[in-house]
């Protein structure tokens, strides 16, 4: 035992105490939030261009022009700026944070349009010829207009319910114009258009617009014993989808990485033929087992470290009622399982040849396999007592991920047995698996030369 | 027979359609120095790695040190043939972490080191990297990590490979000295000379069958040499005429000759009957070499054809 105890330090050390390693596993999170409060800094700092000048509206009847006036009014814009900071605010409350401090919600307020300086003067033209437009197109060229917009009688009569298409509206810019000013100018003339149409239908057009404004649901989950829990759209999503993926993310991560690091380990004794100079002081049972134990120790770290990190972040944003304690406890469980299922595949896959260009090609089938979780946790997070989700919980190795994408979704699993039944069964495979992968191993360390095709490592379980 | 330290009854063992070990019996005695002698290719690798536990025979029983090699694995040093070092790895780490593996205890294990780093002349050598080292100090240090727990029982598996001959030299040093500390040494070799020079016993096998296993003393009272070498100072030295010799080769270019003795002629009264015949600048009974030993048996076993192959395979070496 002391021996496997030994090797597994070996192991251990030789991959944590590395400049590499460590700065892979904590630059990785550092660099995320570096960038993204570099992201912020930036957003902060961003200063929405002016947007200053004359836009001239042809239009034959001329209605337009006041309908356009009142909509680019300082009053109407500054109405809607404060329109806009308040509903962020509201969308970053819903998430659950109480107090926005810290988060960046002046930041993004500050990217939204019409934030910036808005001076603008409408010339109104009656006046359609072709003469007196190619003159109005001279001067959005020359930069003396900042846009100029062709209204046409059709697109201000009401429209046919039954029309497939949405009536037309030219609107020409100069080159140099901001994409955010030709967006806003765009929208801004179509809500002169619909003021236009309501007040010929003999409306009052701010009256409709705000009739047309949706009201919000409050959507309350009933749960047992008749406790009613509020949950805003956004948190629904994320407790839905985003956590269940984070939980299984998490756990791939940590399994790929440290067992990717034991499988290069074992080439590399393998490589550097120092191999056999290990079996001559311990057997190759003990050899995996320390390797896999040791690398296994740095899978936990790298666990440990990042849902941690996870855990501080959400303890500092007061979002802890997104996630159930007891889930971290399974995703460890289901670390153990799911590490020491990938592990002694890359053992023995790392035992088998003698560059990592082979390990590829024997290792693919394998991650086809597990890819499964990955590629299916939109479909399993959504309905993970699904026939598919079930199914894919007893088909090792995937069983860890998927369960793990079970146990943290909004639904949990359903009937509740299956999480020991999932447990026993996914145990019971991994004591096969590592009992192949010992036979593999064994025979595989001293084997150089051709690589083995997959068919002929299940042969080598025979030998020996 | 003296107690035996390995000992092999009927062991086999195949890879495939290859049988590499046939029926293979030895016994190693306990306190000797041995070669485990063969061409490449002829089970050497093989029968150690048994030896060691690290593979299992197909047939036959194994027994190390009164038991199986797993579990007397710390009193064993083995240098295998395909030896290596963890190249990001500092030599005294390295040799600490298999010494560890091996149970020793780590006080004092430094200072140990030390010492035997300074006994294969690599001092100062602790605290660089193995890959700082040419081939031949990283073999001194896979030599040095073979005997660092101070083992019962040392199996070398062709450990002179690669060596250059000085350090050769300080390698045949050191393997007598710890033969004279009573411990039980077995090495392979391809270089049948090279066992010559330091064993007591020998093991011959070839295509995984044992050819021969006897001591040097017993090798030379059986393998008589048949051959005289003679360099006559006029003239050429024919057989017609004397008795005893039934043929005559010209070694290479100069005047030397091969002198073949008929299967019941005494060398000395044939020598003397040249010598009466012939001016001779010198005259000799050639010692018999391993390798002629192994031709002959290779010969005496699977022909002529075989014998041919068996002496091109050594010419290779």
């Amino acid at each position: 035992m002391s021996k496997i105890a030994t090797i597994a330090w070996r192991e251990f050390k030789q991959t944590v105490v590395r400049k590499v390693f460590v700065l892979a596993i904590l630059g990785i999170p550092v660099l995320a939030v570096g960038g993204m409060a570099l992201l912020f800094m930036v957003i902060e700092g961003h200063v929405e261009p002016p947007l200053k000048g004359t836009i001239a509206v042809v239009d034959p009847s001329g209605d337009m022009m006041d309908a356009a006036r009142i909509e680019f009014s300082p009053k109407r814009i500054a109405h809607e700026q404060r329109r806009q900071a308040e509903q962020i605010q509201e969308a970053v409350e819903e998430l659950g944070v109480p107090s926005p401090a810290g988060m960046p919600a002046g930041g993004t307020f500050r990217m939204g349009i019409g934030t910036g300086i808005v001076e603008i003067e409408i010339e109104g033209v009656t006046d359609t010829r072709d003469a007196t437009v190619d003159a109005l197109r001279a001067r959005v060229f020359s930069g003396d207009l900042v846009a100029l917009v062709i209204i046409t009688e059709a697109v201000l009569e009401v429209p046919d319910p039954d029309a497939k298409d949405r009536a037309r509206f030219e609107l020409l810019v100069p080159d140099s114009i901001d994409n955010d000013h030709t967006s806003f100018i765009a929208d801004k003339m179509g809500l002169a258009v619909v003021r236009v149409r309501a007040k010929r239908a003999g409306h009052d057009p701010d009256a409709m617009m705000s009739m047309l404004k949706e009201p919000r649901a409050i959507t309350r989950t009933i749960l047992e014993g008749g406790v009613e829990q509020e949950e805003s759209e956004g948190l629904r999503e994320i407790r839905a989808q985003i956590i269940p993926m984070a939980f299984m993310m998490l756990l791939w991560i940590a399994v790929f990485t440290s067992s990717q690091h034991l499988m290069m380990s074992t080439i590399e004794e393998k490589s550097n033929r120092v191999m056999e100079v290990l079996l001559s002081a311990v057997s190759p049972f003990e050899l995996m087992a320390g390797k896999i134990i040791g690398h296994g120790c740095v899978g936990l770290l790298i666990m440990s470290i990042y849902s941690g990190l996870a855990v501080i972040s959400l303890v500092s944003l007061a979002m802890m009622n997104l996630i159930n304690l007891s889930d971290l406890a399974y995703l460890f469980v289901f670390f153990i399982m799911a590490y020491f299922m990938i592990a002694s595949i890359m053992a023995a896959v790392g035992s088998a040849v003698t560059d990592i260009r082979e390990a590829n090609t024997l290792i693919m089938p394998v991650m086809i396999v597990v890819m499964i979780p990955l590629m299916l946790w939109p479909a399993i997070s959504q309905s993970p007592n699904g026939t598919l989700a079930t199914v894919c919980s007893y088909v090792p190795p995937a069983i860890p991920f998927v369960m793990i994408l079970r146990i943290a979704s909004d639904e949990g699993v359903r009937p509740l047995w299956e999480i020991p039944l999932t447990i026993v069964w996914g145990f019971a495979c991994v004591l096969g698996m590592v009992w192949m992968a010992a036979k593999v191993f064994r025979v595989g360390v001293l084997m150089y030369g051709k690589p083995p095709s997959p068919l002929q490592l299940l042969k080598w379980l025979r030998y020996a | 027979m003296m107690d035996a330290s390995i000992e092999l009854h009927g062991v086999s063992k195949s890879f495939g359609a290859t049988r590499a070990v046939r029926n293979l019996d030895l016994a190693v005695p306990a306190g000797s120095l041995c070669g485990f002698l063969g061409p490449n290719g002829a089970g050497k690798t093989t029968t150690i790695r048994m030896i060691m536990s690290i593979i299992y025979p197909d047939e036959g029983a194994i027994e190390v040190l009164g038991g199986s090699a797993l579990k007397s694995k710390d009193r064993i040093g083995y240098l295998p043939e395909e030896r290596g070092v963890y190249r990001k790895m500092r030599v005294g780490e390295f040799l600490h972490y298999i010494a560890t593996l091996k149970g020793v205890d780590r006080r004092g294990l430094a200072s140990h080191i030390k010492t035997w780093l300074d006994r294969v002349e690599l001092p100062g050598v602790y605290s660089k990297r193995c890959e700082e080292l040419s081939k031949g100090m990283q073999q001194k240090v896979q030599f040095l990590a073979a005997i660092i727990h101070d083992p019962d029982l040392l199996i070398f598996d062709e450990p002179f490979s690669g060596l250059d001959p000085v350090n050769t030299e300080l390698l045949n040093r050191l393997i007598r000295e710890l033969h004279g500390q009573g411990k039980t040494i077995i090495f392979s070799t391809h270089i049948l000379h090279q066992a010559e020079l330091l064993c007591e016993r020998i093991f011959l096998i070839n295509h995984g069958v044992k050819l021969l296993d006897a001591t040097f003393q017993e090798i030379r009272e059986r393998y008589d040499p048949r051959t005289i070498v003679a360099e006559p100072i006029d003239g050429e030295i024919s057989p017609d005429g004397i008795e005893g010799l039934v043929a005559v080769r010209r070694m290479g270019d100069g005047p030397a000759q091969e002198l073949e003795l008929a299967p019941d002629a005494n060398p000395q009264t044939v020598m003397h009957r040249i010598m009466e015949r012939y001016r001779v600048r010198s005259i000799e009974l050639r010692q018999l070499s391993l390798d002629e030993v192994f031709v002959q048996l290779v010969q005496r076993d699977e022909g002529k054809d075989a014998a041919m192959q068996a002496r091109e395979s050594l010419s290779h070496v």
